[in-house]
């Protein structure tokens, strides 16, 4: 035995030692050695490595059913003790559950809203394969589309599988007494394939069996036919034409960007229009699986110029992936700033409730270093107190995850209401929440329990029960860092608030250039255009009534663009401009200002060929003399007779662009009425007006709508954002709040003997309170300092948006700072002037 | 009816318990994890691991039902001591008990009325 080698299986043993219960380990591995060197002399080294290993492996299975079983037996201990610290501090508790608790509630609810922007019309089965065309004219881009193209592509290119034309327009359906507008889309059959709008009634491989066939959706079947089956029912559209029902769809879900309530053959428009290349319509086209839209993107650049004849190669077509349509912009920007901004303020709050739930945590492990002292003098190992720890502060992050998806139910209507948008929340269909939510739950637990868990358990228990650890110095310094943290964010986002608030005030109150006050819109229709001028004179009879217009778009949203130019250029050097076709009295009416020449006028026969450009018009030009020179849309030539101030003709987040307006004739025919009325008595004008409008177009509804709200209607996407923005900043200073509330009681609370003694020995309670409330003071200015240059950083990025914006002064910065120094100082004094009202006696009979 | 009350008022030992304290009781004063593990492997002619035989030995001593005392360390064992294990009152009263129990329980059964 002396002479035979009998290496002990270091590994094994080494293995065997860390995995057996600490308890047992040392008699068990001393076992296996003594009898490992039995084996060893018995059977051979080899023989006994093997035996070691063995042992090794099953041992595995009754060391897990031991550990679990020791655990056990400890978490009934280690639960009750959680209940009961929540219950002796039931603040603390309250306020560490709810910030967190609204904190992730806020968070799942801005997550829910993006996660609905980027679903945007991914409902569609193809929806990778889905492109609209766009065009670039001149660097412009625009998503209308010539109506001759989408045959066009489908017949040439192989790679394209299905297309269709899409036009919408808002048409007067009538079925017996029931008569609305609805919005009306032109397809054609290959709609339905490409896009997945499920059919509940109908046949979908023949939509539109005759010309005068429509498809309608649920809602819209409802509206008009009740209980009916509407298969075989007749509209009368715009008081003439039939139209039957042979289908009937599922409703368009609300993450769709094409929104329609009836769907109609194309055809209607008649093979004449359809074969122009007038930019009327927009095309959608549906790929084969492998075709590259790369390649096509580069067989199909030149089309439109190839089969159009009156533009050249400045036009381009293009494809555009159509999910991105909702969320991207043409020229860059759009939608999907908004889900930037939304989920950095999710992130932002969400750390500021953990950071919070943290701070507090920490602050009041530092309470428990006795309770630490005691586990561990009756036996408790280091392992043990880290288990308690983390247990206790997945058992806290778990009960508010409880609560913030009870808040999210709560508040998810009002937050729909809100947002306009129908939000569901279904946890066991959203795995990418469920997962977010676990995960931050377990996140924030470890990271809250980390301090207690890990610091605490490490003193030697000796020390701790002679208190000879010092409570004040645990960890201030990480505290400070985070309670630094959470004002830089909350001020961060009162900047945020307060310039985006400034920015819509900025809008609401730019000077347009024209008169957007007292201005009725009316849609036009085929009987009143008929009798138009004797309309005009009626309405101006009515002596409320200063002015009526009509033109085929409101001045503050122009969407025309058209290829023109002018004396010196030909056609092959055109630029493009916006237009309006309006009658003579659209200046007059809207109180724009002429700041050249003339105004449309009816001593001037030819003024029906003649031009009115805006000053941007005339800097794009660069003509010495603009008015008399002659000018062309398209093929019609004409004559600029006069300039219009500046006018904001787009939203304010573009620039003023050049503005051509013309004489409404034939082919440009006007699509509104503008009547100015006077602001006395509204509701008698309205009455009157409605009397001579049902005069001329009997089976037409009076539906009419202000101009300046239909300005702010223009603005609301941005009104949204900025409500949202409030809200979501008053949570997070409410939240922060809550954080330094609890911290400020807590160090008034560690400090109750100090005040006592302070107090006897004369101190004034204003003393006091402010020896209390100086740290705070020393780091909200440190959170000051931080956040301004971050929020202007960011607020200018925000206003780039914006072709008009407000400027960034300094008062908002200060305005931001003394909001947060104010509430800040409120919630500590309160706590710290409670402390110092405290009786001396009984403060030094604490403990 | 006497049968009856037993049962409720007795520790009744599981069989592996039973089986576990036998050993410790049958190896008197050299009960220690090497010759439990023996003793057992041979009553039940089944290979045991040590990782199973400490699990069932720390619930027997949680249950109070043996004790364990610390041995000299010595050389073979790596210079570790050995944990000797030896019955506790209420141990033996267990042990005691079972077989009082199982006596009444069998006594009118043999091997060959059981079919």
């Amino acid at each position: 035995m002396g002479k035979q080698k009998t290496g002990t299986p270091k590994v094994a043993i080494w293995l065997l030692r860390h995995i057996a219960d600490p308890e047992d380990a040392l008699s068990l591995i001393g076992d296996v050695e003594e009898d490992y060197k039995d084996i060893c002399s018995q059977k051979g080294i080899f023989k006994a490595k093997c035996w070691a290993w063995h042992q090794v492996l099953i041992s595995l299975p009754p060391f897990l059913k031991s550990y679990v079983y020791w655990s056990c037996a400890m978490i009934k201990n280690y639960l009750k003790i959680a209940f009961r610290v929540i219950k002796k501090h039931k603040g603390y508790s309250f306020i560490n559950i709810t910030g967190l608790a609204v904190g992730i509630a806020c968070c799942v609810l801005i997550l829910l809203w993006v996660q609905d922007e980027l679903s945007f019309d991914r409902f569609h089965k193809n929806h990778k394969q889905i492109y609209r065309t766009t065009l670039n004219i001149k660097g412009q881009w625009t998503s209308s589309s010539p109506w001759a193209l989408a045959p066009i592509l489908k017949r040439e290119y192989p790679e394209i599988r299905l297309t269709t034309r899409y036009r919408e327009n808002d048409l007067l359906f009538t079925y017996e007494d029931k008569s609305f507008y609805e919005e009306t889309a032109f397809v054609d059959p290959d709609f339905f394939d490409i896009f997945t709008f499920p059919w509940m009634k109908g046949s979908q491989e023949d939509p539109f069996p005759t010309l005068n066939s429509v498809v309608i959706t649920e809602r819209t079947a409802a509206k008009y036919f009740g209980n009916e089956d509407p298969l075989g029912k007749t509209f009368t559209v715009n008081n003439r034409t039939k139209l039957s029902v042979t289908g009937v769809i599922a409703n368009v879900p609300s993450n769709s960007s094409l929104e329609f309530d009836i769907l109609a053959s194309v055809k209607l428009y008649g093979e004449e229009t359809l074969n122009t290349w007038a930019l009327e319509s927009a095309s959608f086209i549906l790929l084969e699986k492998n075709a590259s839209p790369d390649a096509l993107q580069e067989k199909i650049e030149g089309i439109t110029m190839e089969y159009d004849k009156r533009t050249n190669e400045t036009v381009t077509t293009h494809i555009y992936p159509f999910s991105r349509v909702h969320l991207y912009s043409l020229g860059g920007g759009g939608n999907i700033i908004y889900i930037y901004i939304f989920s950095t303020i999710a992130i932002f709050i969400l750390l500021i409730a953990c950071i919070n739930f943290m701070n507090l945590s920490t602050a009041r492990g530092s309470t428990r270093a006795k309770e630490v002292g005691m586990r561990k003098v009756v036996g408790a190992r280091r392992n043990h107190i880290i288990n308690q720890f983390y247990g206790e502060s997945f058992l806290l992050s778990f009960v508010s995850l409880l609560i913030a998806i009870a808040l999210v139910y709560l508040f998810l209507p009002g937050f729909n209401n809100l947002a306009q948008k129908s939000m569901k929340l279904d946890l066991s269909r959203n795995l990418p929440i469920l997962l977010g939510l676990l995960g931050l739950t377990l996140f924030t637990g470890i990271v809250s329990g980390s301090y207690p868990a890990l610091f605490l358990s490490s003193f030697r228990p000796a020390n701790i029960i002679k208190g000879s650890h010092l409570t004040r110095s645990s960890k201030p310094f990480f505290r400070k860092v985070l309670v630094v943290t959470q004002f830089t964010i909350a001020i961060v986002l009162i900047i945020g608030t307060i310039v985006t608030a400034k920015q819509l005030n900025y809008i609401r109150n730019k000077e347009l250039g024209f008169n957007r006050q007292h201005v009725i819109v009316l849609p036009i229709n085929p009987a009143l255009w008929e009798s138009y001028e004797s309309f005009k004179n009626e309405a101006l009879n009515h002596h409320s009534v200063t002015s009526v217009t009509s033109a085929t778009s409101r001045p503050t949203r122009v969407g025309n663009i058209n290829p023109v130019y002018w004396e010196g250029r030909g056609p092959e050097q055109y630029e493009t401009m916006r237009f309006i076709a309006c009658d003579h009295d659209y200046i007059k009416t809207f109180e724009m200002e002429i700041v050249q020449g003339r105004d449309f006028s009816r001593d001037y026969p030819t003024d029906i060929q003649n031009y009115i450009v805006n000053e941007e018009a005339v800097k794009l030009m660069g003509l010495e003399d603009t008015v008399g020179k002659l000018f062309s849309i398209w093929q019609n030539e004409g004559q600029i007779i006069g300039v219009v101030k500046n006018f904001h003709s787009r939203p304010l987040h573009n620039t003023i662009e050049p503005l051509v307006l013309t004489l409404a004739q034939q082919n440009w025919g006007p699509s509104q009425v503008f009547l100015r009325i006077s602001p006395e008595n509204i509701s008698q004008t309205l009455d009157d007006v409605e009397k001579t409008w049902k005069k001329f177009s009997p089976n037409y509804p009076f539906d009419f709508l202000f101009l300046d709200e239909d300005f702010e209607q223009l603005y609301r996407a941005d009104q949204r954002t900025g409500t949202i923005f409030k809200y979501f900043s008053i949570l997070a200073i409410l939240i922060s709040c809550l954080g330094i509330f609890g911290l400020a009681a807590f160090t008034a609370e560690q400090r109750t003997k100090e005040i006592g003694i302070r107090k006897v020995l004369g101190a004034t309670v204003s003393g006091i309170v402010s020896l209390i409330s100086r740290e705070f003071v020393i780091l909200l200015t440190l959170a000051n300092v931080i956040a301004w240059p971050i929020a202007y950083f960011l607020m200018k990025r925000m206003l780039n948006n914006y072709a008009y914006r407000t400027n960034i002064t300094v008062w908002i910065f200060l305005i931001a700072g003394g909001l947060a120094y104010t509430i800040a100082l409120l919630t500590v004094s309160f706590q710290a002037f409670k402390a110092a009202r405290i009786d001396p006696a009984r403060a030094l009979r604490y403990e | 009816m006497k049968e009856v009350k037993i049962i409720k008022d007795l520790d009744l030992l599981s069989r592996w318990e039973e089986v576990y304290l036998l050993s410790i009781w049958e190896l008197q004063n050299n009960a220690y994890g090497v010759t439990i593990k023996k003793s057992i492997s041979q009553k039940t002619e089944k290979p045991l691991s040590y990782g199973g035989l400490y699990f069932m030995l720390a619930q027997l001593v949680k249950k109070g039902l043996s004790v364990k005392t610390p041995g000299e360390p010595t050389q073979k064992r790596g210079g570790r001591r050995k944990y000797y294990y030896t019955l506790t009152e209420k141990g033996k009263k267990a042990l005691q008990d079972t077989y009082v129990h199982q006596k009444t329980l069998w006594k009118n059964v043999t091997e060959e009325t059981i079919k």
